[in-house]
C-alpha cells in the first residue's frame, strides 16, 4: 500500500526498525523498507556477515552506512543467516533503487516461523504504525 | 492555567547527564572506549553522556568501512609517528592532532523519541555546538546532513552509530589546524601538494585559531560546548567517571582495537577511491575539477572545484561541492544538479556559466570511461579526448600521430622542422614515438607551432583523416580545448612529461615555435593507447 509517498507492500511482514520480511518457502528474505530507505538517503555501505551466523531476535547482526551514520540491522526472528546479497557490496545503492527487489539484503532460516506473528503484518496495523512514524520523523 | 516553575527549581527538574572529560589517549584506547561506552549505554547500564576526547599521539582515523590503503599514506604516518586506526562510526578519513578536541554524545534513543537517525536528529545534535561557537563569538551554521561551518568553511564534521537502545554521535572541533601534515597523512585528491592546492584546501575548512586570531584556552572551549549542550538539550551536566561495567569492557576491548585485524579489516575490493581531474580554460578563467570516485560503486565520493575565477557568494562553490558529494557517477544526473544550482541563482560567477563547469566535469567522466579499457585511472588522467568519447575515437582507427617539437632534442637540426630521422635511442623521446607510430602504419608528423597545428588539422580533415592521436601538455590542451573541438576532428591527446613551457611561463614563445627546453613524451602511455587501437582495429605491420 502507498502511505503518504511511502510504498509498503501488504504481503510483507515488518520489523519496527523498518525492515521487511518475506516468506519464501521455508526461508525468509529481509531488506530495508521504503520508509527507512527514504529517511536514510544514499546507502554507501552494507556489511554482509558470514553465512551460518546465528541470529537472535532483536540483536544486531549487520551494519548499513548512509550519510556518515553507521546503522545496525537487528534480527527480526531467531534463526540462522543463510545468505547475504553480495550485489550490495559493489552497489549498495540498489537499496535506494529497488528496496523490495534487487536491493534485498539477507536470507534467513527461521528457528520457528510462528515468530513472524510478532512482526507487523495486518494492513490496518501497517498503516497505523507507518502513520505514527511519519508523524514522529516529520522533518520540520 | 499555565504552571509557572520558579527559576530555582528549574535545574532540579532537568534530566541529568554525565560529563566525561577523558585525558588524551592513543587512538586504539579512544576507539575501544567509544565502543565500550556505546555498548553499555545500549544495554541501559549507564547514564546519558557527553564525552570530550583528545588524542596523543596524533592520529588518522578512517571511517568504519573504509580501506586504509585508499585513504591513508601509511609510510608517511609511520615515519612521522602518527597513529592509524578505524572508527566505529561512518564517514570519511580524518586527521586528528593533539590540538583537536572531539565531542561525543551517548544517549538513549528514547531521549529523542527516535529509533532511526534522521536529518532532524542530526540538526538537534549539531545545534549545541553551533551554540557553543556563538559563545566564542563565532557565527556558525549547521550544514545538512551533518557538518558545522562558518561562512561555508567546515569547522566541525560529525558522524555516528548506534547499539541497542542507544545512539552515539561524535564530532570534531578544529582548534588549530595543520593543513600540511593532514595533506601528507591522508590521500586527499590534490595534485602535488603545491602551494595553490594547500590554499584551496584551506579555503574549505577553518578552525578556531584562524577565525579568532588565537586559539581559546581548551578549558574555555569545553565550557562553551558543555553549556551549548546543557541549553539546547535542556539537560544538566554533572562531571563523572567510568562505571565498573564500562571499565571492564574498556579493558577487554583494548587489545582488539590495537590489532591489525581491526585496523586493517577492510580490503579495498569495493572501497576504492581514485582521483580524476580535468581543467578547462574558459574566457573568464580556468575551471578545474578534481573528482574522487569509487568506480565499482559508480559514486562520486568527493569533489573539488577550483580555478582562478571569483564566485558569489563566497561559499557558493563549497555548497555546490557538498551537494555533489556522494552523488551517483552519472553524467545526466550531475549535469542536472549543476544546472539547477546555476539556474536557481545559488552561484554567480562573472563570465562563467553552467556550460563552463560541465566541460571539465565531462572530461573527468570521460576519463573514468577509459578505465574500462584496462587503463589505470592514474593514466586516464593523462588523456584528453575531443569530438567524441575515447571509445568512439578509437573505433575510428586514428591514422595520424602528432608529436610536439618541444620533445625533440634541443640541438637537433630538425627541432623546428616537421620531420625526424629516428637517429638514435637515447637522445630524445620523439625517435621511439616516431618508430612506434610508423610500426602501427600511422602517418607521423611533428607540430612546430600553434599555427602549424591548425594547418595540420585542416589538411587532415581535407584529406579525409577520420581521427588522430596527439601528444601535448595538459595546459596546452586546457587552453585550446575549444580550438581542438572547432577543428571538428576526433582526437586523443596524451599528456607529456617534464616541465612545460607553461610552468616556465614561456607559453608565448612555445606558441610561436620558439620554446627552447626539451620535454619528454610519455612513451609508456603512448604505447598503451596505440596497443588499444590495434586491439580494436587491427593494423599492425608484421615485423
Ligand atoms: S630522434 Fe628525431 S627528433 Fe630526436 S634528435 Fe633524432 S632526429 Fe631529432
Ligand atoms: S605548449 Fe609548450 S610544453 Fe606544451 S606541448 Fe606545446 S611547446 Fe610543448
Amino acid at each position: 500500500m502507498e502511505i503518504q509517498g511511502y510504498n509498503l507492500p501488504e504481503d510483507l511482514y515488518y520489523e519496527k526498525n523498518h525492515y521487511w520480511v518475506k516468506v519464501e518457502g521455508d526461508i525468509l528474505v529481509m531488506g530495508m523498507d521504503d520508509f527507512a530507505q527514504q529517511l536514510a538517503g544514499d546507502i554507501v555501505f552494507v556489511q554482509i556477515p558470514f553465512a551460518g551466523k546465528k541470529l537472535k531476535v532483536g540483536k544486531k547482526f549487520a551494519q548499513v552506512e548512509s550519510g556518515k551514520w553507521l546503522g545496525k540491522v537487528y534480527a527480526p526472528v531467531n534463526g540462522e543467516l543463510i545468505e547475504g546479497n553480495e550485489a550490495l557490496e559493489a552497489e549498495p545503492s540498489l537499496i535506494n533503487q529497488d528496496c523490495y527487489g534487487q536491493g534485498w539484503m539477507f536470507k534467513i532460516k527461521p528457528a520457528d516461523t510462528d515468530e513472524l506473528n510478532n512482526l507487523i503484518h495486518a494492513p490496518a496495523d501497517i498503516e497505523k504504525w507507518v502513520l505514527e512514524d511519519i508523524e514522529k520523523y516529520k522533518q520540520d | 492555567m499555565e504552571k509557572i516553575i520558579p527559576p530555582n527549581d528549574l535545574n532540579d527538574t532537568l534530566p541529568t547527564w554525565r560529563l566525561l572529560d577523558t585525558p588524551p589517549m592513543t587512538a586504539a584506547e579512544n576507539m575501544a572506549l567509544d565502543e565500550a561506552l556505546l555498548e553499555v549505554k545500549g544495554e541501559g547500564k549507564s547514564p546519558n553522556t557527553i564525552r570530550f576526547l583528545q588524542f596523543s599521539p596524533r592520529t588518522v582515523l578512517v571511517g568504519f568501512h573504509q580501506a586504509l590503503h585508499e585513504e591513508i599514506r601509511r609510510d608517511y604516518c609511520q615515519a612521522n609517528r602518527i597513529d592509524i586506526n578505524r572508527r566505529i562510526t561512518g564517514g570519511g578519513a580524518i586527521f586528528f592532532d593533539e590540538n583537536q578536541l572531539g565531542w561525543e554524545v551517548f544517549c538513549d534513543k528514547a531521549f529523542f523519541n527516535a529509533a532511526i537517525p534522521n536529518a532532524r536528529l542530526f540538526k538537534t545534535l549539531c545545534e549545541p555546538v553551533v551554540a557553543a561557537l556563538a559563545r566564542l563569538n563565532l557565527e556558525a551554521e549547521f550544514r545538512p546532513r551533518n557538518d558545522i561551518e562558518i561562512d561555508g568553511r567546515k569547522i566541525s564534521g560529525t558522524g555516528g552509530t548506534e547499539s541497542g537502545k542507544a545512539f552515539m554521535f561524535q564530532g570534531t572541533m578544529l582548534v588549530d589546524f595543520d593543513v600540511d601534515t593532514m595533506l601528507r597523512a591522508l590521500k586527499i585528491p590534490v595534485e602535488k601538494l603545491k602551494a595553490k592546492e594547500i590554499d584551496s584546501v584551506k579555503d574549505r575548512v577553518t578552525c578556531l585559531k584562524w577565525e579568532l586570531g588565537e586559539a581559546p584556552a581548551l578549558a574555555d572551549i569545553k565550557q562553551a560546548i558543555k553549556r551549548g549542550f546543557a541549553k539546547c538539550l535542556n539537560i544538566r551536566l554533572e562531571t563523572g567517571g567510568l562505571n565498573a561495567e564500562e571499565q571492564k569492557r574498556f579493558a577487554k576491548k583494548r587489545p582488539r582495537f590495537r590489532s591489525l585485524g581491526w585496523i586493517d579489516s577492510v580490503k579495498p575490493r569495493f572501497q576504492k577511491r581514485e582521483t580524476v581531474r580535468s581543467a578547462y580554460k574558459a574566457t573568464a578563467g580556468m575551471v578545474r575539477f578534481t573528482l574522487a570516485v569509487n568506480l565499482p560503486q559508480k559514486r562520486l565520493k568527493d569533489v573539488y572545484i577550483t580555478g582562478d575565477f571569483l564566485s558569489f557568494p563566497g561559499r557558493a562553490l563549497y555548497d555546490l561541492e557538498a551537494r555533489l558529494r556522494g552523488a551517483p557517477l552519472d553524467r545526466q544526473h550531475l549535469h542536472g544538479m549543476i544546472r539547477d544550482y546555476f539556474d536557481q541563482g545559488h552561484i554567480k560567477i562573472p563570465g562563467l556559466g553552467f556550460e563552463d563547469f560541465v566541460k571539465p566535469l565531462d572530461q573527468c567522466l570521460e576519463k573514468t570511461e577509459m578505465a574500462k579499457f584496462g587503463i589505470p585511472l592514474e593514466h586516464c588522467n593523462l588523456i584528453s579526448v575531443v569530438n567524441g568519447s575515447f571509445e568512439e575515437v578509437i573505433q575510428k582507427n586514428p591514422s595520424v600521430l602528432l608529436l610536439p617539437y618541444c620533445a625533440k632534442l634541443t640541438g637537433c637540426d630538425l627541432r623546428y622542422e616537421k620531420g625526424c630521422r629516428v637517429c638514435g635511442e637515447d637522445c630524445c623521446s620523439i625517435g621511439p614515438a616516431w618508430s612506434m607510430g610508423r610500426h602501427m602504419q600511422m602517418q607521423v608528423t611533428s607540430i612546430v607551432s600553434f599555427e602549424d597545428l591548425w594547418d595540420e588539422l585542416m589538411r587532415m580533415k581535407a584529406s579525409g583523416v577520420a581521427a588522430y592521436i596527439g601528444c601535448c601538455c595538459q595546459p596546452f590542451f586546457a587552453k585550446h580545448a575549444d580550438d581542438f573541438k572547432a577543428s571538428g576532428l576526433p582526437g586523443i591527446l596524451l599528456d607529456i612529461d617534464n616541465t612545460t613551457c607553461y610552468d616556465l611561463d614561456q607559453a608565448k614563445q612555445a606558441y610561436a615555435g620558439q620554446f627552447e627546453r626539451q620535454t619528454s613524451l610519455n612513451l609508456e602511455l603512448l604505447e598503451t593507447v596505440l596497443q588499444i587501437r590495434v586491439e580494436s582495429c587491427g593494423n599492425e605491420v608484421a615485423a
